[in-house]
């Protein structure tokens, strides 16, 4: 295989890696917040 | 709360100091904040939520501290989310973060008295506090006589006058800072401890019942400061109107007011076209330039082809953008710096009410304007839960920056050097009428989700109007300056990446080489050689793209948009921006790229979209053509990051997918209305 | 009288400020409180919101708000 070749493969490569990784973080930001924790006002009840 | 009897506070081993910089909004902390830290600062989010978390370094005689700016608060008392944020760092309740050793509590001198209310909130956390006195050239200015020495010993914190823009005080502020952090003995309340700031409760003439203590401790705290103000402060001689509300008179004026409006926000996108072209030409040109020095330096083979058709061409097609995005953060931080945007707000609450938006929901969709994700972090101010949803439901309608690239392109293809009457470009016009038609749709949407789903009484409005205040530049650049390394910073990792594999899929599988059977010309002369290699390559090129995995793709979605249309190019394209939408123009410089004669003039995208042609050689494109795209991206829900902002801020996925489903919904009609009725009526 | 009924100009003392919601207690913390004087400046061009001072600074509420607010001149 030509040495351009190779190299293109492996940008090719990382980009899709580092599309999957960021896809991963996405779906991991997509899961919601955990329930109050010992945050202040976290579970003051809001009016209105 | 503790008793005064706790005055030494637990000794810290650890070695870094945790400063928080905290104020009122515009009370000048973002421009000390910038003066103190200089370029050493960097934005993050609060872990869990989307609050931007800013940092920097702060070197303070030989020492680095860690400087957190706190979002601009009026008080602690957690309603809303930004007050949250603040609570929690203030008692070193966000992980990996310390809880800081001093507060500086930035405040204006004009406003003193509501400004020292966070002052007073803040030591009852018990943490050492600076006062940083600003504004108070203006305070001068408006005749007031302020006493810092005599306000600092009725406070027991340190209060240094500073002129941040000036760098002045600077150095006072640095060693109380530096004395603040370093004490050991816990700071004074003295209006929840001694008896004469705390009212009885038959003197809290308030229907309040089950909140009386907490109101009893607001009068506390404003009793005080009362008490502190008029000893510390002398109102020399009355002033007549001042010039703040000069202008006031005119901006909010009844009726030239909103006509000022209008034309302020006109003047704004006409600006952002026409200053930005130069910058724009400069920039095509150069990564025209850079792609042919590649494709000629490097040897042929698959890198060249990557590097040139694939980086230069994906990448540079959206940093060509990089000056109408700085634009226009330039004039959003110009209108919010200066105060016109609480005046924006209020002129326009009672339309806003009429449709059932909170006057609050101004700024935030004004800032969806930039981008959709502050935007909807922004509702956050919002208490009703029902109306801080109709504003998230209706931001991305805002035209947001990373739309700007499309709507450019195609006006700058199509309706480019045209105007009316000679002096309005119709590019500008264009320019705002989509992000007119994105307001139009979200007014609508919010107005029916108001009345049938989202149904609730008329928000309250309470909001300051602050004073009119010449925008400090510094500030206003350090603000561009970021957004750029951030738009920077997208364009080289996650557009770089989605650029080569989008590359990759128009590259592979290869087409083998094709033998063309070319006529004779119409003199009866055969072609010649290089007529038929030119040819061949030519069909070759062709059939790579309709063949390749991209290809494939878009040949299946291609009657969903035919409609509209759209041919299968622009329907890859239309799905690689669903990543992010200004990626739509690196998908189609990387379609025509390809496409192209390695031999031929690099040509401009403008140029390739204007000569692509459709099979049966009519243009793909026409001015219709680009007009539906631009309307269908006005609507479309084309953000990956936004539809998880969503999904986080409304911790519901229901609220989510109805998000994603009726903006595409209404998205795909309005372009189809706007294509087959262009048609209908003869145009395209 | 409450404050929506106070024309532009007037200047009167906040005598009570009736209601139990979040807006109350923003109303109080910024300084809109019992004892306290407080000026109407003007009105938005759809004759709301109103625009108040109070301690110095001004301070945009709806008429809604305004009507909790007891004042008297």
């Amino acid at each position: 295989m030509e040495t351009q070749t190779i190299i293109a493969a492996i940008i090719i490569l990382a980009a899709l890696l580092y599309v999957g990784s960021m896809l991963l973080k996405r779906v991991k930001s997509f899961s919601p917040k955990k329930a109050c924790g010992n945050e202040c006002g976290c579970e003051a009840k809001t009016k209105n | 709360m503790k008793t005064e009897k706790q005055i030494t506070k637990t000794p810290t081993s650890k070695k870094e100091i945790t400063i928080a910089i905290a104020g009122n909004p515009n009370a000048g902390k973002t421009t000390l904040f910038n003066v103190l830290t200089g370029l050493r600062q960097k934005i993050a989010n609060y872990p869990g939520v989307t609050v931007e978390r800013k940092e920097g370094i702060w070197k303070l005689e030989g020492e680095s501290l860690q400087l957190i700016d706190l979002p601009g608060l009026y008080s602690l008392d957690v309603t809303s989310l930004d007050e949250q944020i603040a609570c929690d760092v203030l008692t070193g309740k966000v992980p990996n973060l310390p809880q800081p050793d001093a507060v500086i509590a930035v405040v204006d001198a004009t406003n003193l008295e509501r400004n020292l209310y966070l002052v007073t909130q803040i030591l009852e956390f018990r943490i050492p506090v600076v006062v940083a006195l600003t504004m108070m050239d203006s305070a001068e200015k408006q005749s007031l006589q302020i006493d810092a020495k005599k306000m600092s010993e009725l406070l027991q914190v340190p209060v240094i006058p500073v002129i941040a823009s000036q760098k002045q005080g600077i150095q006072e502020l640095s060693s109380a800072v530096m004395k603040a952090a370093k004490t050991e003995t816990l700071p004074h309340i003295p209006w929840l401890a001694d008896s004469e700031y705390i009212l009885e409760d038959d003197e809290i003439h308030l229907s309040l019942s089950d909140d009386a203590a907490a109101n009893k401790k607001i009068f506390a705290r404003y009793n005080f400061i009362s008490e502190v103000y008029q000893e510390s402060v002398k109102q020399l001689n009355t002033v007549e109107r001042n010039v703040s509300e000069k202008i006031d008179g005119f901006l909010t004026h009844k009726f030239f007011g909103l006509i000022i409006l209008v034309g302020i926000l006109l003047l704004v996108f006409q600006t952002i076209f026409s200053w930005a072209s130069l910058p724009m030409d400069l920039l095509e040109n150069a990564f025209g330039a850079l792609g042919d020095f590649v494709r000629t330096t490097l040897p042929e083979g698959m890198l060249n082809d990557l590097i040139v058709d694939g980086i230069i061409a994906g990448v540079g097609g959206v940093l060509v953008f990089l000056p109408q995005i700085l634009l226009l953060f330039l004039f959003l931080s110009i209108l919010e710096d200066t105060g016109y945007m609480a005046r924006a707000a209020f002129l326009l609450d009672k339309l806003m009410s009429r449709f059932g938006l909170h006057g609050k929901a101004f700024l935030p969709l004004l800032s969806s304007f930039a981008c959709a994700i502050p935007g909807i972090m922004a509702t956050r101010t919002i208490e009703n839960p029902k109306d801080r949803l109709a504003t998230i439901m209706i931001a991305p309608f805002m035209s947001c920056s990373a739309r700007l690239p499309v709507y450019s392109l195609m006006i700058a293809t199509f309706f480019a050097g045209q105007s009316f009457f000679g002096f309005i470009s119709v590019g500008a016009v264009l320019m705002l009428a989509m992000y007119a038609f994105g307001v139009l749709t979200a007014i609508i949407a919010a107005f029916i989700m108001k009345r049938t789903i989202l149904k609730s009484p008329p928000p309250p409005f309470v909001m300051e109007l602050p004073p009119y205040r010449l925008p400090n530049l510094r500030t206003v650049f350090q603000n561009m300056l970021t957004r750029a390394g951030l738009f920077l910073k997208r364009a080289g990792t996650v557009i770089l990446a989605i650029s080569i594999i989008l590359w990759a899929i128009t590259y592979f599988p290869r087409t083998a080489n094709t033998e063309v059977l070319m006529a004779n010309d119409a003199n009866g002369n055969p072609p010649s050689v290089e007529e038929i290699q030119k040819a061949n390559e030519d069909f070759r090129q062709s059939e790579q793209i309709k063949n390749s995995y991209a290809g494939r793709i878009g040949h299946v979605i291609e009657p969903v948009i035919q409609p509209l249309g759209f041919d299968w190019k622009i329907g890859v394209a239309l799905i690689a921006s669903f990543a992010a939408r200004e990626v739509l123009v690196s998908t189609l410089s990387i379609i025509y790229n390809v496409g192209k004669d390695e031999n031929e003039e690099s040509e401009t995208l403008i140029s390739a979209i204007k000569d692509a042609k459709k099979e049966d050689g009519t243009p793909v494109w026409t001015p219709l053509t680009a007009l539906t795209l631009m309307v269908f991206f006005v609507l479309a829900m084309q953000c990956m990051s936004t539809v998880a902002v969503v999904r986080r801020e409304t911790n519901s996925w229901a609220w989510t997918l109805f998000m994603v489903g009726y903006m595409t919904i209404l998205a795909y009609i309005a372009a189809f209305l706007t294509y087959q009725g262009g048609k209908f009526l003869g145009f395209g | 009288m409450n404050l929506a009924k106070l024309s532009i100009g007037k200047e009167a003392k906040v005598i009570k400020i009736n209601g139990n919601s979040a807006i109350t207690r923003r109303l109080m913390e910024m300084g809109v409180i019992p004892g306290v004087s407080i000026k109407v400046i003007k009105t938005a061009p759809f004759g709301d919101p109103i625009e108040v001072r109070v301690r110095g600074y001004s301070l945009a509420m709806r008429r809604n708000e305004a009507e909790t607010i007891e004042v008297s001149e």
